[in-house]
């Protein structure tokens, strides 16, 4: 579905991401792991069109990201890090301006069903500014994906989140990789990574280092330790999966 | 457009008040201040003393007359008050219209009918001497006139006086134009109203500025990444900005200009002479602004670079210091001899 050939990323003369080549599948759920500026955010970023390679290609169904950039941007869902929302608005008033934003018209059923997932109907009125950290991740989720999209790519939409709230989100996530929707979640958690994704993509020394599925990565764990360990870092993130 | 403006009005709503006082400030100044100003602007009239020694209908009409003079504040007063007045510099001048007057007048006879009490430091009571002169020479005229037929006396000087209605015959109308543009009548407004729009035009042009601090955030806290992804194009974002910065900024600076025209009641061909020139310096400085910030990248460190050109355009133009004419407020009050 998504190809990456030999792709690499500078910004001022500084290397972010090494040459790399992969694919990622229709329909998979791909977990992305790996220690602080490994390159997973600029991975993400390049894959949803919203930065350039340095070098390299990608393609998406087959075709260039140049040729089909326009058609590739109504397929994906991206949901930053940041909270990329209008704080001083209130979650109603949210959704309601980024669902004018949309080219396409959003599915109402979809959306509203996120909603209700998501518990957002609680804090409805409420600004999101007042709100606490989960909800407004939450938002944030909602907003990235109520176009509902073919592909989700996810930044951390967990981090800094409660227990029930991550529950939540999860379970949302879970759904949408069910329905057939692809995945690219970004996570520091195994417990969510495991529970999120039938895939495994591990990001160290500017570039990705497995791709594999859980079984693959029970089988490899070792050999990475092994090759990898000096980094104490990723020694860390091998040993606690 | 409207999505961004619906956006903007949704988030100012949340603070009404900081956002209508911000938006509205120039207007709620002029309403507030604007009869201090006008009262300080007519007690920087010159301080004449006038004194009714005669008590007649020609010294009432004199004081009648020369009360209403531009520039001029005339205090009725007693002889010795006035003097008084005029040696401790509280009163500039004294004119004492001399008993006898109306007599005098009405032989023909203009000597000795006023007499002129001025301080060493008086400078500017030659003003009121020519408006007294004047009414003065309009009565004697008058009577000599009435004199000289053998009609009523009372009905030849009505009928003389009334050449003077509605304005002295034989008055020269002087036409004032601009050194620069002999072709354009120089319309005028009193220094301190300049003074005011100029304000109004930093104000603005700062406000304007500020929003621009919108886009910055925007960038920085991941928003304008997710409209490049939804909208495919961020063409529309910024277009709209421009719009709405130009709304922000233009918006409040003609809400005061309006405001003080309203109250200043100046003439219809004032008001569009400053409005097309205040809109076209306006648009143009609101354009190069927005090229400079788009220009350097939309930083940070753009916004108060834009604030201190902004606060020199004002001050330098305001001092006449350096090369005016490169800094907006001079085109706008410079050339063409609006100011």
């Amino acid at each position: 579905m998504i190809h990456l050939d030999n792709v690499s990323k500078t910004y001022r003369s500084k290397e972010v991401l090494e040459p790399f080549t992969l694919t990622i599948r229709e329909g998979s759920s791909v977990g992305i792991i790996g220690p602080n500026g490994a390159g997973k955010s600029t991975f993400l970023k390049l894959v949803a069109s919203l930065d350039k390679p340095t070098s390299g290609k990608l393609s998406f169904d087959g075709k260039p990201y140049g040729k089909v950039v326009r058609r590739l941007r109504t397929e994906i869902g991206y949901v930053p890090q940041d909270i990329a929302l209008y704080e001083e608005l209130t979650v109603k008033e949210q959704i309601a301006f980024w669902r004018k934003l949309e080219k396409k018209k959003v599915d109402e059923d979809f959306l509203q069903k996120m909603i209700r997932m998501l518990r957002l109907d609680e804090v409805y009125s409420q600004r999101v500014d007042q709100l606490s950290g989960g909800w407004r991740r939450k938002v944030n989720l909602c907003v990235g994906l109520m176009r509902n999209p073919r592909i989700c790519l996810l930044d951390e939409p967990t981090a800094g989140v409660d227990l029930a709230a991550k529950e939540d989100i999860l379970a949302w996530l879970k759904q949408l990789h069910q329905e057939g929707r692809t995945l690219l979640y970004i996570s520091h958690d195994w417990y969510e990574l495991k529970k999120l994704s039938d895939e495994f993509l591990l990001f160290a020394e500017r570039k990705p280092i497995f791709q594999g599925s859980q079984r693959e990565w029970s089988e490899k764990r070792s050999t990475l330790i092994d090759r990898y360990g000096a980094d104490q870092d990723l020694r860390r993130i091998l040993e606690f999966s | 457009m409207l999505t961004y403006l619906s956006l903007h009005l949704n988030k100012w709503k949340k603070r009404p008040f900081l956002s209508l006082l911000l938006f509205c400030f120039p207007l709620l100044a002029t309403l507030l201040l604007y009869p201090v100003f006008e009262n300080t602007a007519e007690e920087t009239a010159v301080p004449i003393a006038i004194v009714d020694e005669d008590n007649s209908d020609y010294s009432e009409t004199i004081l009648e007359r020369t009360r209403g003079a531009e520039r001029l504040r005339f205090t009725e007063m007693e002889a010795g008050e006035a003097e008084d007045a005029v040696r401790k510099g509280t009163m500039e001048a004294a004119f004492i219209l001399e008993d006898g007057l109306q007599e005098a007048l009405n032989d023909g006879d203009v000597r000795d009918v006023v007499t002129w009490v001025r301080s060493d430091e008086a400078l500017f009571d030659v003003y009121a001497k020519e408006a007294i002169g004047a009414e003065v020479m309009r009565l004697a005229l008058n009577a000599k006139a009435a004199n000289a037929i053998d009609e009523d006396f009372d009905e030849a000087f009505a009928y003389s006086d009334s050449f003077w209605e509605p304005a002295p015959l034989f008055q020269m109308d002087f036409t004032e134009r601009s050194p620069d543009n002999p072709d354009v009548e120089v319309p005028k407004l009193a220094a301190w109203h300049v003074m005011a729009i100029q304000l109004f035009f930093l104000y603005g042009w700062v406000l304007g500025i500020f929003f621009l601090r919108e886009l910055i955030a925007d960038e920085k806290e991941g928003r304008l990444q997710r409209i490049r992804l939804i909208q495919q194009t961020t063409v529309r974002y910024f277009a709209s900005h421009f719009v709405l910065f130009c709304l922000v900024g233009a918006g409040s600076f003609l809400l005061g200009l309006g405001a003080l025209f309203y109250l200043a009641d100046i003439t219809q061909v004032l008001v569009q002479a400053w409005l097309v020139r205040s809109l076209i310096v306006f648009a143009i400085t609101l354009l190069v602004t927005w090229c400079l910030f788009m220009g350097t990248g939309r930083k940070r460190w753009m916004v108060p670079v834009l604030v201190l050109l902004a606060l020199a355009s004002f001050l330098l133009t305001v001092t006449s210091t350096g090369i005016t004419g490169i800094w907006p407020h001079s085109w706008l009050v410079g050339r063409g001899g609006l100011g």
